[in-house]
């Protein structure tokens, strides 16, 4: 019988892989409702036929319209900085996760 | 205005939106929608029939899809009564206008006007269309030409319909309407077909309007008096039959057609000579065929040479080739050049008119004179350099003629086809083509919607335009069909925005959340492989510094595990803020709906419309 002894160490248990690809995949919906705001918008800008048109309720529509359209891109803008750190915390995450402390006890035959 | 017998789309406007409307090739069901819409304003009624439409690039047939006719069917049926309409599509590129010159100004083919004939016929088997029902040809510019001439020598149509039409031409007709060939053939005791061109023009013209008089109710013609082809209609072959409405869309700037009432017709009738040529020509050759029709040169032959030595290389591989060129440009030159003095004589004359009437600016006139002068100019120099190098090659020297054909060809080359393309140049930089693109402008169906209006109502480009009595300020202009089109299709719109709202929220669960616990499964089953099977990872004793390794038995490992959960995945305010967007984008609509409807009377039927669009 030989001696057992045990070592600690950090090792790498599955290698790493980049996931940046899931930018991508994560924004894809996003561009989707950037173009549906644009598409909605372009519908409403054609109504009202000349920009210098003034007028109580023309005003009050042109300054929610303007406000909603910048609070729509405003969202889009946040969920595309957001995805992009979600991204790269995710990256790191894994492969933090990949690296554990490990125990390793074997049994030397030399010290007999 | 015009009443016409065609019932379900009645008003002139509605048939003019229509067309400008086939322009824009949509799908069919994109077409019916908006055909749909179109009837809505019109008519302030929901259309509740049935809509089949058919068009032109679904054909086989080799006579329509050879011609480059474009046109569509629409097939409509409402409470038992049926209709179909065929809207002939105008001029819409280079085909197109090749096909303007050799039908309407050569009068010798009407290949358009057969297929609209055979495309109707399919069209009516296609859709189921019975026999009995009425069939209207709608259409603009090129579109009338090809409606009436199938019209007048085919029966196609029942009636026809036209916003500044190109007008049927008798040439045309005596090409393939057989019994008017045959009926002016006796009239003018002509022997072969070319002779019909010597026949004084308003004869002609007379014969075809009382030869066709009885046709000649069931057409039915809007003009703006400032259309270029209005003004293009008073030359030789063109007769205007129908009822016609003129109208004047530029009340400020006089209509061109007196300057080309002016154009005496012998200058027509070279340009029509020359269209002729080219359209023979064209038909053995294509376009290069018409070309070397006129001047007699394939020019393609002759492309790459850029100087002497090069020209003479290719003197010695194509010597053929020179003699013919240098022998079909001595007889075609002169006949070119007989056929263009008369023409270019009137130019002062026609870009004085122009000036006069402000379509082009004084510099704009001075550039078009002199350049087109400095181009005769040139032709004739080249006549004469063909004139001498004829006399060398008649004195028989071999050495000469070798020496005069490179020495001609080069000097027609370098001297005279370089100068004339220098010449092009500089009036494309004066500008003037975009200035008679005001005139052309003339020609579109919305300048004159635009003058089509009826009190509140008006039109931009096809648009429905309202003008707001009520409110605060000064009258409002709103787009009304934009406002429907803005109530009905946006509530869609929002509705695909939900779609993808739902797709994000699925995407961030998949590619973080179950992503990140598939990472981590992976790393726990590793874990489990480690810990169940430690003699397979006999690696980590070298790698970690225990040596040597034969020696050594793995026992156990044990991984001290730490899982974090996973950080910066929470997108519910997020996702809450989209969706709150499109709950309000929901309520935006609508107040967007009421507030239009707040700016006209209850009698408007503002807020019928906006209840009927949504409604197909």
């Amino acid at each position: 019988m030989g001696q057992q002894r045990t070592f600690q160490a950090t090792e790498q248990l599955i290698h790493n892989r980049d996931h940046s690809d899931k930018k991508k995949v994560l924004k894809t919906p996003i561009d989707g409702i950037r173009e549906n705001d644009k598409d909605f918008y372009s519908y409403v800008n054609k109504i009202i036929i000349s920009e210098d048109q003034k007028g109580k309720i023309i005003d009050a529509m042109k300054k929610e319209t303007k406000d909603r359209m910048k609070h729509d891109e405003v969202i889009c803008e946040n969920i595309t900085k957001k995805v992009n750190k979600a991204v790269n915390t995710f990256n790191e995450q894994v492969t933090e996760m990949k690296e554990q402390r490990i125990s390793v006890t074997y049994e030397d035959h030399n010290m007999e | 205005m015009i009443v016409l017998s065609m019932e379900l789309l009645e008003s002139p406007e509605i048939k003019a939106r229509l067309i400008d409307i086939e322009y824009g090739d949509l799908k069919p069901q994109e077409l019916e929608n908006r055909l749909k819409q179109l009837y809505l304003e019109e008519t302030g009624e929901l259309f509740e029939g049935e809509i089949d439409i058919f068009h032109s690039s679904e054909t086989k047939n080799e006579t329509i899809t050879s011609s480059n006719y474009d046109g569509t069917a629409i097939h409509i049926s409402n409470d038992g009564h049926e209709e179909m309409y065929v809207i002939s599509q105008g001029t819409q590129g280079g085909d197109d206008w090749l096909y303007n010159l050799k039908s309407m100004l050569a009068g010798q083919t009407a290949q358009q006007a057969e297929a609209t004939n055979e495309f109707v016929m399919e069209a009516k088997q296609h859709l189921e269309v019975d026999e009995d029902t009425k069939t209207y040809g709608l259409s603009h510019s090129l579109g009338h030409n090809n409606n009436t001439v199938s019209y007048l020598a085919f029966g196609t149509f029942d009636e026809v319909f036209s916003i500044n039409g190109a007008q049927p031409n008798y040439y045309e007709l005596f090409k393939v309407d057989i019994p008017f060939y045959e009926a002016v053939r006796k009239e003018f005791a002509i022997r072969e077909d070319m002779d019909v061109y010597d026949i004084e023009p308003q004869k002609l013209n007379d014969f075809a309007m009382q030869y066709y008089q009885d046709k000649s109710d069931n057409i039915h013609q809007i003009i703006s008096k400032d259309d270029p082809l209005y003004a293009a209609s008073a030359v030789r072959g063109f007769f205007t039959l129908g009822n016609v409405t003129m109208m004047d869309t530029n009340p400020d700037t006089p209509g061109l057609r007196e300057l080309m009432e002016d154009i005496p017709d012998d200058v027509v009738k070279n340009f029509q000579d020359l269209a002729i040529d080219f359209a023979i020509g064209s038909e053995k050759g294509g376009t290069n065929g018409g070309v070397e029709a006129l001047i007699g040169v394939d020019l393609k032959e002759f492309e790459g040479i850029d100087g002497f030595w090069s020209g003479a290389g290719f003197y010695f591989t194509h010597s053929s080739e020179i003699d013919t060129m240098i022998r079909s440009l001595e007889e075609k030159v002169p006949t070119l050049l007989d056929k263009l003095t008369p023409i270019t004589e009137n130019s002062e004359e026609i870009f004085d008119s122009l000036y006069e009437a402000e379509y082009i600016t004084k510099e704009q006139k001075d550039v078009m004179i002199e350049e087109i002068a400095i181009i005769e100019q040139e032709l004739h120099e080249i006549n004469e350099t063909i004139g001498r190098n004829v006399n060398i090659r008649d004195s028989g020297n071999p050495n000469a003629i070798f020496g005069g054909d490179i020495g001609a060809g080069l000097r027609i080359y370098f001297d005279h086809v370089k100068a004339i393309m220098e010449s092009v140049d500089r009036i494309k930089e004066s500008g003037i083509l975009d200035n008679l693109s005001a005139i052309t402008d003339s020609h579109s169906i919305s300048e004159l919607l635009s003058v089509m209006s009826e009190g509140k109502k008006g039109y931009l480009g096809t648009d429905m335009v309202y003008t707001a009595t009520k409110g605060d300020g000064d009258p409002i202009k709103v787009n009304i069909s934009a406002a429907l089109r803005m109530y009905r299709e946006t509530l869609p719109i929002l509705e695909e925005k939900e779609t993808k709202i739902r797709n994000f929220e699925q995407s961030i669960k998949e590619e973080l959340d179950d992503s990140y616990k598939d990472e981590k499964r992976k790393v726990q089953d590793e874990i489990d492989r480690m810990e169940s099977s430690p003699g397979s990872y006999r690696d980590l004793l070298a790698k970690h510094g225990h040596l040597p390794a034969f020696n050594k038995e793995m026992k156990s490992i044990k991984v001290h595990e730490v899982f974090y959960p996973l950080e910066n995945n929470d997108f519910d305010e997020e996702i809450h803020e989209l969706k709150k967007s499109v709950e309000s984008g929901k309520l935006y609509i609508e107040k967007y709906r009421k507030a239009i409807e707040d700016l006209f009377d209850e009698e408007d039927n503002v807020s019928k419309l906006f209840d009927f669009s949504r409604r197909f």
